[in-house]
C-alpha cells in the first residue's frame, strides 16, 4: 500500500522537501552564518545585495537575510504546525459530534458549518485582528487554525457516516462486535488517511495566509522573523530589495507546493475523490 | 463455411514490457456468433478493444483485422458503428448521463452521414422500436437514469446497431442484468442475427449464455487461446482445466435432496416479517415507504440449505440482513427455537449475531483494509471464544485450511490478495466462530468462474462435514442446483413460492418461478416481458399480475393479495390459481 | 426542479440566518468594542466613553442588542464608521460596485482560462505540455496572493509601465477607458489566481471521468474526437468543476482583498483593510456580513445551475 507512494517520485520529493525544512527549522541557530537579529553594521551593510559574505544579502538594518530566513523557518513552520493542529482538533471534535448526534442536532451543527464556510477566511482573521490588535505569533497561529477547521469538520462527519456503512464495519457488526470496539478498531484507523490529507492541505493554506497577514501588517512583527515578515519588510520597494522578496518567496513556494503535492497524492492514495 | 467475411489474423496486444495477448486468429461468418470465454484477466476484453483499435494508452496491437477483404484499423476511414458496432458491459455507464437517449442515438446517425436532424431523430426512434422497446418516442426523450438497467442496455444496443453494422462486438453485455432482462436482451440480439445476418463477437464469462447464443467458442487463459471449437463439442468434452472449471459451474447437476426430513423445531422461523424503508418524496417530504420485505413467513430447519432466489430489488438482501438484526424489522417476528430474536439485546444479541453469520455480498470488501487476514479471522475468536488466546492460533489455521486459504496469505492485508482469496478469508472469519447458520449473500458475485467453482465446492463440503444450516441468497439458478435443498422464490419483497429444491425446479407452481426457469440461457421458454415494478408502489393484489402470463388469471389477481398457501406436502405458493391447479401443472 | 430550487432557497436563508447570528457574536464576544480606537485617544475620558456606550445601546442585555441589531441590518442600517466619518452603508455603497466589477471580470476570465487549461492538460495528459502546465500552476498557486500581486505591480506597472496602477482612475478621474486601463492589472492578477487553482481541479475532474464507458462507447460509435470532447467529456466534467468554484468562492474573496490592497483598488477589500488598521468595528462586521451573504447567494446560484445542468438532480 505505502510501497506505491514510496515509488511515486513527486510524493517522495515533496515529502523530502518538507522533511528538510523541518530539519532546518530545528537546527536553524547552528546553520545560520550570523545571529539572526544582529545588526551587523548599520552604516556600511544596510540593504546590500547578495555577495559571497551574505549569500542572500542584508536587510534595512544590516541583518543577514539568509540567517533570518533560516530562523524564520522556525517561526513559520511552528505557526503552521500549531494552526494545523488546532484546525484538525476542532474539526475532528465538531465533525464527530455531528456524526454521532441525533438528526436534528446534526442538522444544526452542519448548517453552522455551512455558514462558517461561507465566511472568507481573511475577513474572519481581520475581524479578530480588529478586536485584538497585534497578536504574538503563537496566539496568532491558534487563531489561524481556529478560522480554518470548517472543511475538516465536514470531512470528518462525512467519513464517519460513510464508514458506518462500509462493508467491513457491517461485517464486524455481523460478527457480533460491540459498537465501541468497532469504532476503535475499524472506524478510527480508517480516519487517519483523510486526516493526513486534510492536514497537508491545511498546511498549504495556512502558510501563505500567515505571510499575507504579516504583509498587511497584522502578523509577525520584528524582531521576530517569519518568511512573511521578511517579505513585508521589502513591501514598499520590492524591486530595489529583490533579494528580500525572491528568497523568502521561494522558501514559501517550496513548502506550500510540497504540502499540496503530498495532500494530492495522499488523497489519490486513500481514494478520497473530491471529498477532501 | 464460405470465405470468412470477418477475420482476425495473428492479433496480439503488448504493453511496453509484457505481452498481454498472444497472437490469436479467428473468423466469423454473417449471422454467426463466436464467443470469447475465460476467467477474468484472460484478455477477452483486451481482444475486443484491440479489434476496435481502442486500446488504453500504452498498449499496442499487432496483426490485422479484416472485414469483407479490407484491413481495418484506426486510420482506415470511418468504419466504427457503420461496419463494426460495439457494446460495453455496464449499462449504468454506457450512456452519457447528461444527454437524452434519442439524442445519443441520433448523434451516431449524424456521424454516419445523415445531415437532416429531424430524420436522424426519426431513425433513432425506429432503432429503439426495432429492439422491442415499448413507447420508443417517450424513451427517446428520457435520460439514461430514468430507464431500467435492461432498457438502458437495449438502448445502448440500438445505438450500436443503428447504422446496421455487419459485426457487433458485445463485451459482457448482460453480466449486469437480471435473468429475465438478460433473456429479453439475448433474444433481441438473436433476432437481429437472423434478420440482418449480423455477426456477433460475444465476450462472456458465463458459459450458459455462450452455450445458448454462440456457435463457436474460444477459451482464453492468461492471454492465450487454450481451447477452441464448436460450442457443443467444447462443452461436451472440455479438454483444458480452465474449460472444465467453467463447465462445472453450469453443469446441469441434479438438485440435492434434503439431508433429513425437515421435522423438529426450525432453527430460524420468521412470521410476517416486514421491512419498509422510509423514502422522502414529493412536496413537503411526504414519506412513502419502500417495501423491501413484505410479510415473509419462512422457516429453516437444521441442516437445510435454503436458497432465496429472485432478481435485484426483490428484497432478498434486506431479508438476509434482518435475520442477524443488522436491520430492525418494521413488523413481524423472528424466532429461533423458543427464543424471540427481536427481544434480544446487548451481549445476547451479539451472541445471536455470532451464531447466525452473515457473509455480505461484497464480502471481498468486507475485510478491514488496515488489518491482515489473520487479524480478521481472529477477531471473532477474540470476541466470542471462551478458551485461552493461545489456542486461537490453531483455530485460525484450522479455519483457513477448511476454506483452502494458504497459510502464507494470513499475514497479508486484503489489498495483496485476489478476490477469491479475500472471499475465502471472509468465509473463514465466519466459520471460525462455529455458527449454527451461515447466510451467504450472492457468494460468487465478485468471483470469476474458476474461483466461484472452487468456493461452491468448498461450501458444499463444509456444509456436509459440519451439518451447517445455509441460507444462500442468489439470482443464479446454477448455484441453486448445486447447493440448495430448499428454495424460496422472492418477488417484490414477497415469497411467492417455497418448497424442496428438486420439486420446485422440476414443477414450478408459481408463474414467476416458471419465468425464472425459462430465462435460464438455453431454456426453451419465451422470456416474459417487462421489468420488475418499483418497490415504492407495488402493484395491487398479486404483485406479479402485470407480468403474469397464466391464461386463467382473473379479477382476484388484481384485487386481493394471494397468501402463501400449502399446495402440496411441504410446498407452498402465493398464487390464486396455483393451489387448485397443481395437478395439471405437474402433468 | 421547482422543489429542488425551493429547498435550496430555504437552505440558503437558513445559512444566512446563521451568518447574521455569527457576525453579531463575532462583533460582541471578542474583547474590545467599536470605541476602542477613539477611547484610546488621550482626550477621551471614561465618562464620554460610557455615554457613547449608552448612546449606541452597548449596555443593554445581549439578547436585546441582538434583536435591535437584526432589525437595523434588515433596514440596511449597518452602523457608523468612526474613521471615515460617515455611515457604513454609504462607505460600502461606494466600494461595492468596484469590487463587483473587479471580481466578475476576474472570475469570468479566470474561469474560462482555468477550464481551458485543465481541459487541454487532460486531453494531452502525461505529455510534456500537461506536466509543464501542471508544475507551473502548482508553483503559481503556491505563491502567496500578495506576492503575486506585488510582482505583477512591479513588473508591468512600475518597470514596463504597460498599464496604470494605483486606484481605479487617474488623478483627473477619466472615463470608462481610463477605468478599463486601470482594471487590467488587478483583474489579470486575480484572474491568474483563479485560473491556476481551477485548472488543477478541472484537470482532475476530466481525468476522473476519462475512463467512463460512455466515452469509450462514443469513440466506438465513430464520433469525432472534437464532438466527444465538447458534447460528452466537457459537460460531464463541468459539474464537479462548478461545485469546486462554489467551494472556492470565499477563498477567491480572500484573494480579492489582497489584490485590492496591493493595487489600491477602491473596493471592499481596501475598505476592510483600512478599517481593520483603524479598528473601525462597524465597518469590519458589515463587510463580513455582506461578503458572506454574497458567497451564500452565489453558491446557491451555482447549485441551481448544477441542478439545471444535470438531469439526475433535476428529477429529484
Ligand atoms: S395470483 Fe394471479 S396474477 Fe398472481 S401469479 Fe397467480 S395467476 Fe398470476
Amino acid at each position: 500500500m505505502t510501497a506505491r507512494l514510496r515509488r511515486d517520485p513527486a510524493f517522495v520529493l515533496a515529502a523530502a522537501i518538507l522533511g528538510a525544512w523541518v530539519a532546518v527549522a530545528l537546527l536553524a541557530p547552528q546553520l545560520a552564518p550570523y545571529p539572526s537579529d544582529l545588526q551587523l553594521d548599520l552604516t556600511r551593510l544596510r540593504e546590500s545585495a547578495p555577495s559571497a559574505a551574505h549569500w542572500f544579502g542584508t536587510d534595512g538594518v544590516s541583518r543577514d537575510v539568509l540567517s533570518r530566513l533560516l530562523v524564520g523557518a522556525r517561526v513559520t513552520l511552528l505557526m503552521g504546525a500549531i494552526a494545523v493542529g488546532t484546525s484538525l482538533g476542532l474539526g475532528v471534535l465538531w465533525g464527530s459530534a455531528a456524526a454521532l448526534s441525533p438528526l436534528w442536532l446534526d442538522r444544526l451543527l452542519m448548517r453552522t458549518i455551512d455558514a462558517c464556510l461561507a465566511f472568507p477566511r481573511l475577513v474572519l482573521l481581520l475581524s479578530v485582528a480588529a478586536a485584538f490588535g497585534q497578536l504574538p505569533p503563537i496566539p496568532l497561529a491558534v487563531v489561524l487554525g481556529a478560522t480554518g477547521w470548517f472543511g475538516t469538520a465536514r470531512l470528518v462527519r462525512a467519513e464517519l457516516r460513510a464508514l458506518a456503512e462500509r462493508s467491513w464495519v457491517v461485517a464486524a457488526r455481523a460478527l457480533g462486535a460491540p459498537e465501541p470496539r468497532i469504532l476503535r478498531r475499524h472506524v478510527l484507523p480508517a480516519l487517519v488517511g483523510p486526516l493526513a490529507v486534510a492536514a497537508s492541505l491545511a498546511l498549504a493554506a495556512v502558510v501563505p495566509l500567515e505571510a499575507g497577514l504579516t504583509f498587511l501588517g497584522f502578523g509577525v512583527r520584528a524582531p521576530a522573523a517569519s518568511w512573511g515578515s521578511l517579505l513585508a519588510e521589502a513591501a514598499d520597494r520590492p524591486d530595489a530589495l529583490w533579494w528580500m522578496v525572491l528568497f523568502p518567496a521561494l522558501a514559501l513556494v517550496s513548502v506550500v507546493a510540497s504540502a499540496t503535492v503530498v495532500g494530492d497524492r495522499l488523497r489519490r492514495h486513500f481514494d478520497l475523490g473530491d471529498r477532501a | 463455411m464460405t470465405t470468412p467475411f470477418f477475420e482476425v489474423r495473428a492479433l496480439s496486444v503488448s504493453a511496453t514490457s509484457a505481452t498481454l495477448v498472444a497472437p490469436v486468429d479467428f473468423a466469423i461468418a454473417p449471422g454467426r456468433s463466436l464467443a470469447l470465454v475465460g476467467p477474468s484477466g484472460a484478455g477477452k476484453s483486451t481482444i475486443a478493444r484491440a479489434i476496435l483499435d481502442l486500446l488504453p494508452r500504452g498498449l499496442t496491437r499487432r496483426g490485422s483485422v479484416w472485414l469483407d477483404g479490407v484491413a481495418i484499423h484506426d486510420g482506415s476511414g470511418p468504419w466504427r458503428a457503420r461496419r463494426i458496432g460495439a457494446l460495453f458491459q455496464d449499462p449504468t455507464t454506457a450512456l452519457d448521463p447528461l444527454m437524452r437517449i434519442g439524442a445519443q442515438i441520433a448523434e451516431v446517425v449524424r456521424a454516419g452521414g445523415e445531415r437532416d436532424h429531424r430524420r436522424a431523430a426519426r431513425i433513432a426512434i425506429d432503432a429503439l422500436a426495432e429492439l422491442g422497446i415499448d413507447a420508443p418516442d417517450a424513451r427517446a426523450r428520457q435520460y439514461p437514469h430514468e430507464l431500467s438497467g435492461g432498457q438502458r442496455q437495449r438502448a445502448a444496443l440500438a445505438r450500436a446497431l443503428v447504422l446496421r453494422p455487419a459485426l457487433l462486438i458485445a463485451d459482457e453485455p448482460t453480466s449486469a442484468l437480471d435473468v429475465t432482462t438478460q433473456a429479453q436482451f439475448l433474444a433481441a440480439l438473436d433476432r437481429r442475427r437472423g434478420t440482418d445476418g449480423l455477426a456477433v463477437l460475444l465476450v462472456s464469462h458465463d458459459l450458459a449464455v455462450v452455450a445458448a447464443h454462440a456457435e463457436e467458442v474460444l477459451v482464453l487463459a492468461q492471454g492465450a487461446v487454450v481451447e477452441r471449437g464448436r460450442t457443443t463439442d467444447v462443452l461436451r468434452s472440455p479438454q483444458h482445466a480452465i474449460t472444465r472449471a467453467l463447465c462445472a459451474l453450469h453443469a446441469p447437476s441434479a438438485p440435492r435432496a434434503p439431508h433429513h426430513p425437515s421435522d423438529g423445531a426450525p432453527i430460524i422461523a420468521t412470521q410476517r416479517l416486514t421491512k419498509h424503508f422510509p423514502v422522502a418524496a414529493g412536496w413537503r417530504t411526504t414519506h412513502t415507504a419502500l417495501h423491501a420485505v413484505d410479510d415473509v413467513t419462512l422457516s429453516v430447519h437444521p441442516g437445510e440449505v435454503l436458497a432465496i432466489v429472485g432478481e435485484s430489488g426483490c428484497g432478498k438482501s434486506t431479508f438476509a440482513r434482518l435475520l442477524p438484526r443488522l436491520l430492525e424489522p418494521t413488523a413481524g417476528a423472528i424466532h429461533s427455537g423458543a427464543r424471540d430474536v427481536r427481544a434480544l439485546n446487548g451481549p445476547a444479541l451479539r451472541r445471536w449475531r455470532a451464531s447466525t453469520q452473515l457473509l455480505l455480498q461484497e464480502s471481498a470488501a468486507s475485510l478491514d483494509p488496515m488489518r491482515t487476514l489473520d487479524d480478521a479471522i481472529r477477531e471473532g475468536l477474540r470476541l466470542h471464544a471462551a478458551d485461552a488466546p493461545h489456542t486461537h492460533d490453531a483455530r485460525v489455521r484450522a479455519a483457513a485450511d477448511a476454506v483452502g486459504l494458504g497459510r502464507a496469505l494470513l499475514d497479508r492485508p486484503p489489498a495483496q490478495c485476489s478476490m477469491g482469496e479475500r472471499q475465502r478469508a471472509a468465509l473463514a472469519r465466519a466459520l471460525v466462530v462455529d455458527p449454527d447458520v451461515l447466510i451467504l449473500d450472492e457468494p460468487t458475485a465478485s468471483l470469476d468462474a474458476v474461483a466461484a467453482d472452487h468456493l461452491l465446492a468448498q461450501l458444499a463440503a463444509i456444509q456436509c462435514a459440519r451439518t451447517l444450516t445455509l441460507i444462500v441468497i442468489t439470482h443464479d439458478l446454477g448455484i441453486v442446483r448445486r447447493l440448495a435443498t430448499q428454495i424460496a422464490v422472492m418477488y417484490l419483497g414477497r415469497v411467492v413460492e417455497h418448497g424442496p429444491a428438486a420439486e420446485v425446479l422440476a414443477t414450478p407452481a408459481h408463474p414467476y418461478t416458471r419465468a425464472l426457469l425459462d430465462a435460464v440461457p438455453g431454456a426453451a421458454g419465451v422470456p416474459i416481458a417487462g421489468d420488475v415494478p418499483s418497490p415504492l408502489a407495488p402493484p395491487s393484489g398479486c404483485v406479479f399480475h402485470p407480468r403474469c402470463t397464466r391464461p386463467d388469471r382473473n379479477d382476484d389477481c388484481t384485487r386481493r393479495i394471494p397468501p402463501l398457501l400449502d399446495i402440496a406436502p411441504a410446498r407452498r405458493a402465493a398464487c390464486w390459481r396455483a393451489a387448485p391447479a397443481l395437478p395439471e401443472t405437474l402433468a | 426542479m421547482g422543489r429542488a430550487a425551493v429547498v435550496r432557497l430555504l437552505h440558503a436563508l437558513g445559512v444566512i440566518a446563521v451568518v447574521v447570528t455569527l457576525t453579531f457574536a463575532l462583533a460582541r464576544l471578542l474583547p474590545g468594542d467599536p470605541f476602542a480606537s477613539i477611547a484610546d485617544h488621550p482626550s477621551v475620558d471614561a465618562a464620554w466613553r460610557a455615554r457613547l456606550r449608552t448612546t449606541y445601546g452597548f449596555d443593554e442585555p445581549l439578547l436585546a442588542q441582538f434583536v435591535r441589531w437584526c432589525g437595523a441590518v434588515l433596514r440596511g442600517d449597518l452602523g457608523y464608521s468612526f474613521s471615515a466619518q460617515r455611515p457604513v452603508r454609504e462607505l460600502l455603497a461606494h466600494a461595492l460596485p468596484w469590487t463587483l466589477l473587479l471580481s466578475s471580470v476576474a472570475l469570468t476570465v479566470g474561469g474560462v482560462l482555468g477550464i481551458a487549461l485543465g481541459s487541454g492538460q487532460a486531453v494531452r495528459r502525461g505529455g510534456w505540455a500537461d506536466r509543464l502546465t501542471g508544475s507551473t500552476t502548482l508553483v503559481l498557486a503556491s505563491i502567496p496572493d500578495v506576492v503575486v500581486a506585488t510582482a505583477v505591480l512591479v513588473l508591468f506597472g512600475q518597470r514596463l509601465r504597460w498599464f496604470p496602477i494605483g486606484g481605479a482612475t487617474g488623478l483627473d478621474g477619466g472615463g470608462a477607458g481610463d477605468v478599463a486601463r486601470h482594471l487590467v492589472l488587478p483583474a489579470a492578477t486575480l484572474a491568474l489566481l483563479v485560473a491556476v487553482t481551477l485548472a488543477r481541479f478541472h484537470r482532475a475532474a476530466m481525468v476522473r471521468g476519462a475512463d467512463a464507458d460512455y466515452l469509450l462507447a462514443a469513440r466506438a460509435s465513430g464520433l469525432s474526437r472534437w464532438r466527444i470532447f465538447w458534447r460528452h467529456a466537457l459537460p460531464n466534467a463541468i459539474a464537479p468543476t462548478l461545485t469546486v468554484i462554489g467551494v472556492l468562492l470565499p477563498i477567491l474573496l480572500t484573494g480579492t482583498i489582497f489584490v485590492e490592497k496591493v493595487f489600491a483598488w477602491p473596493g471592499m477589500g481596501s475598505v476592510l483593510a483600512n478599517a481593520v488598521l483603524a479598528r473601525d468595528y462597524h465597518v469590519v462586521t458589515a463587510v463580513a456580513l455582506l461578503s458572506t451573504t454574497a458567497v451564500v447567494v452565489a453558491s446557491a446560484a451555482i447549485d441551481a445551475l448544477l441542478a439545471w445542468l444535470d438531469p439526475r438532480t433535476r428529477a429529484r
